[in-house]
């Protein structure tokens, strides 16, 4: 009986942790899948999301600013609002240029936001991070099973209602004017000065789920440091993206969760071939190990799981 | 006629296969001749051009040139094959000085052969000669058109593809242009030549090839087209009633 | 204003400019930008700390450091062959994995495709050799005054002279040279490029060779100056894009200018904010061209 307890907490914290992810993925297809921008930097939206919600919902501690001690709520909503932010500035910046620009610039952001939540100890806890990051539904917490279930519960309902409202907006006139944005140049053209305005908010609101998705995750784990949003993170949301199929949402949360596992399973077996101290390079195998994966599908199953038919280019020419 | 030089036969291309845009459209050129494709916007001209120098895809027909099948060549190798191609736009490194896109298309001769033909070049377009390193994206349209055309005839061509050259040029550097053109068929090049400009294209071309919606509709003698106006009116764009 | 900072800045951007060029020129060749770029410059390096140990178990007196250098012929020798092997290593990923992507049109996704391709590199560095910090020689060089307040070891004595006849001779390639005109043209207009005659997945192939080299050259000197880690690549690789994209996609001396101003800019910020803010410098000054000339110094108007 107990075994079946454990294994079903276990289940539950990794499903949570998945959809969890999957709300990040949902705001990456939104700026890929579905408007055609190019975000290298998710970890530092993430990032943003996490330290925001950290700093204004956690007690004062000594030697650092913030601590305080909001409704997790309060700081659930300010998280996506900096994320947006951030995200707005860097969009403002580059979407009149190049496209690989965008992808340039939001990956020099996650190089400086990983700078800054280094070395800035007063603001950020430095590499030591954040930690007493207050848990949903605490007082249940002497109770493991039922606290997971709630807080999957919680997590559950949370990505409902994102999937619920992006799926209508998608749906709607304006995800219409966002496909054809992505697909026609042209299009673009003719709208004018509208179509950045368009992209933009896109790249926006994307950026406030992928900031929703980092406070989610600081207050469920209770902990953050700056190791856990290194590009790896970036790295892990583009393959749930790819693998589940770009330019549908139900393709990006189930490529949440089947890469969530094949990560988890892949981490046992790497982690099985190296002794217990070399578990550095185990790490590093299995980044190998889906680094290959996700190159091979590309190049050979391109629309992953549920994802669109990949059109052909109407230049032909390079 | 002589023997063509370049053969189309029943030519079917367009960028996607199920949206053919030239439709089984044959014409031919012999040496020395100077053949215009003539057609109202959209009829496919620039299509037809681009699909035989290879830019295009082929779905059927075939492309010969002094007997050689030369429809699945790959664009990059259509020079060596014989085929010159001058595209109507970007159809010079503007970033490169006139003297280095004139070397580009000189990369096929023999090293002690490149800086004789490139002085010939210079003497056939004196304009040039006088701007050997300026950027090309300098000069004025004229010019540009001569350095395109100048590029092409390094790679020493059997035969010479022109898309709307005269396009965006005044009359009066057309008319040196096409004096030019008549020079280089006069050595024993084929030339076929795409135009909108249709009063200039009668003035120089041997024969005329008419092309409506991707179809061949007419073919002869460009004094036909000149002196029958209903001709000329339907097949030009004017109408799209039944012909005569 | 220290002019030691001066002369950190001055080695800081050499190194960088190797990479820089290499970045610019794929970069304007084939249209997209190669986030694994900083591997090159990692395996280049692994390449040629093990080829220098295993010739040097081979050739002893290969060891010996070369006059005041710290290094030895089997250290040149394996730099040599380490840069062919990383030009191979670039031609094979362009093969294997962006130029399919290539040919169907999805130039964005290859940009997606390298950034995976370069976390899965640097993971392939450190399973194989652990993260270790390896060193090209163990010897200990003094810094010899050169006037000024500026010293320099005889070993960024010779970084400064290699990279200069890199720099050079890449440029020298470029103009004056049927193959550099070609990866010009190609690099201004591909499809005109083809017209004319010019065999493009040749360029392709080349420009990836000599980037993939250039890359190795600069990962050999940063071991030398610094050492060998797995992540030394990585870390580079946006002060290598902005010093590209400040001096202006496809001109060399615009990258290697770009990469003085950054490697100027990082020694100045070490100095007076210390060293964790280094990284910072080279985003500031991707922001600032792009806000205020994204062209870059010697590049196009759009």
């Amino acid at each position: 009986m107990p075994d079946l307890i454990g294994l079903l907490g276990y289940a539950s914290g990794f499903l949570t942790l998945a959809l969890i992810s999957g709300v990040a993925c949902l705001g990456l297809n939104l700026q890929w899948g579905q408007t055609g921008l190019f975000n290298v930097g998710v970890a530092a939206f993430m990032a943003i999301g996490a330290y925001t919600a950290a700093l204004l919902t956690t007690a004062p501690t000594d030697g650092r600013l913030g601590g305080y001690g909001l409704p997790i709520v309060v700081g659930w909503l300010v998280a996506m609002l900096a994320a947006a932010l951030a995200s707005a500035l860097v969009a403002v910046a580059t979407l009149r240029l190049r496209k690989d620009y965008l992808a340039i610039t939001s990956f020099g952001v996650a190089v400086a936001v990983l700078t800054v939540i280094r070395n800035a100890d007063r603001f950020t806890g430095g590499s030591f991070g954040i930690s007493f990051i207050p848990r949903p539904f605490a007082a249940l917490a002497d109770r493991p099973l039922a606290f997971g279930l709630t807080n999957l519960a919680l997590v559950a309902m949370i990505v409902l209602l994102v999937y619920w409202a992006l799926e209508r907006l998608v749906r709607g006139p304006w995800g219409r004017v966002l496909r054809a944005l992505r697909e026609d140049e042209r299009a673009a053209a003719a709208l004018g000065k509208n179509a950045t305005r368009y992209r933009l908010q896109a790249f926006t609101l994307g950026g406030a789920l992928m900031g929703l998705s980092g406070a989610l995750e600081a207050h469920l784990i209770g902990f953050i440091a700056p190791d856990n949003f290194e590009a790896v993170l970036t790295f892990q949301i583009w393959a749930m993206l790819i693998v589940g199929g770009s330019g549908n949402n139900l393709g990006a949360l189930l490529g949440a969760l089947v890469v969530s596992a094949i990560w988890s399973i892949s981490g046992l077996v790497t982690g099985a071939l190296f002794p217990p101290e070399e578990q550095a390079r185990a790490a590093a195998l299995r980044l190998v190990v889906i680094g290959v994966l996700l190159a091979a599908s590309l190049v050979l199953r391109p629309r992953g799981l549920l994802g669109e038919q990949t059109r052909i280019s109407r230049h032909l020419a390079p | 006629m002589s023997d063509a030089l370049l053969r189309v036969e029943e030519l079917w291309a367009g960028y996607a296969p199920s949206a053919p845009i030239v439709n089984g459209v044959s014409l031919q050129a012999a040496r020395g001749e100077i053949v215009a494709v003539l057609g109202p916007n959209g009829a496919g001209k620039s299509t037809l051009v681009k699909a035989m120098a290879g830019l295009v895809p082929v779905s059927a027909g075939r492309v010969q040139l002094a007997g050689k099948n030369i429809t699945a060549v790959p664009a990059h190798a259509m020079l060596a094959s014989g085929l010159g191609f001058v595209p109507q736009t970007e159809n010079v490194f503007a970033t490169l000085s006139v003297h280095d896109n004139l070397l580009i298309g000189a990369q096929a001769l023999a090293r002690a052969q490149r800086a004789p033909q490139i002085a010939k070049i210079y003497a056939l377009f004196a304009d040039l000669a006088r701007q050997g390193l300026l950027p090309a994206g300098r000069l004025s349209g004229g010019q540009r058109q001569m350095l395109a055309v100048g590029r092409a005839l390094l790679g020493e061509p059997q035969v010479l593809l022109l898309d709307e050259p005269s396009a965006g040029l005044s009359p009066k550097v057309v008319a040196e242009l096409f004096a030019h053109l008549r020079v280089i068929s006069a050595s024993g090049v084929a030339i076929v030549l795409v135009e909108q400009n249709v009063r200039a294209a009668l003035g120089v071309a041997d024969r005329i090839e008419v092309l409506v919606e991707g179809r061949n509709r007419y073919s002869g003698a460009p004094s036909a087209l000149a002196e029958d106006p209903t001709l000329a009116a339907f097949f030009l764009g004017a109408t799209r009633a039944a012909p005569p | 204003m220290n002019a030691q900072v001066l002369a950190d800045g001055l080695i800081s951007g050499a190194i960088i400019a190797l990479g820089a060029v290499g970045v610019t020129l794929t970069y304007s060749i084939l249209r997209f930008a190669n986030f694994a770029h900083g591997e090159f410059v990692s395996w280049g390096a692994y390449a040629c700390v093990c080829l220098a140990g295993a010739l040097g178990v081979w050739w002893t007196p290969g060891m010996d450091g070369i006059g005041p250098l710290s290094i030895g012929w089997n250290v040149v020798f394996a730099g040599l062959i380490a840069m062919l092997l990383t030009g191979l290593l670039a031609i094979g990923l362009d093969l294997l994995l962006f130029r399919p992507l290539r040919k169907r049109g999805a130039a964005l996704t290859a940009v997606i495709a390298s950034f995976g391709a370069s976390l899965a590199l640097r993971g392939l560095i450190e399973v194989l050799f652990s993260s270790e910090p390896r060193y090209l020689s163990q010897d200990l060089q003094l810094a010899i005054p050169l006037g000024a307040g500026i010293k320099l070891t005889p070993d960024q004595i010779a970084l400064l002279g290699v990279t200069g006849v890199l720099l050079v001779a890449v440029q020298l390639l470029l103009t004056r040279t049927g193959i550099g005109r070609a990866m010009r043209a190609v690099g201004e207009n591909p499809a005109l490029a083809r017209v004319a005659g010019i065999d493009v997945e040749r360029v392709f192939r080349l420009t990836w060779f000599i980037g993939g080299a250039l890359a190795c050259a600069c990962g050999i000197l940063l071991g030398l100056i610094v050492q060998i880690r797995p992540a030394m690549g990585s870390e580079l690789l946006l002060p290598l894009f902005a010093a590209a994209i400040l001096g202006g996609i496809g001109s060399v001396p615009g990258a290697a200018l770009g990469a003085l101003i950054i490697g100027l800019a990082e020694a100045a910020t070490v100095q007076w904010l210390g060293a964790e803010w280094r990284s910072a410098v080279a985003f500031l000054v991707l922001i600032g061209v792009l806000l205020l000339r994204p062209m870059g110094l010697f590049g196009r108007p759009a």
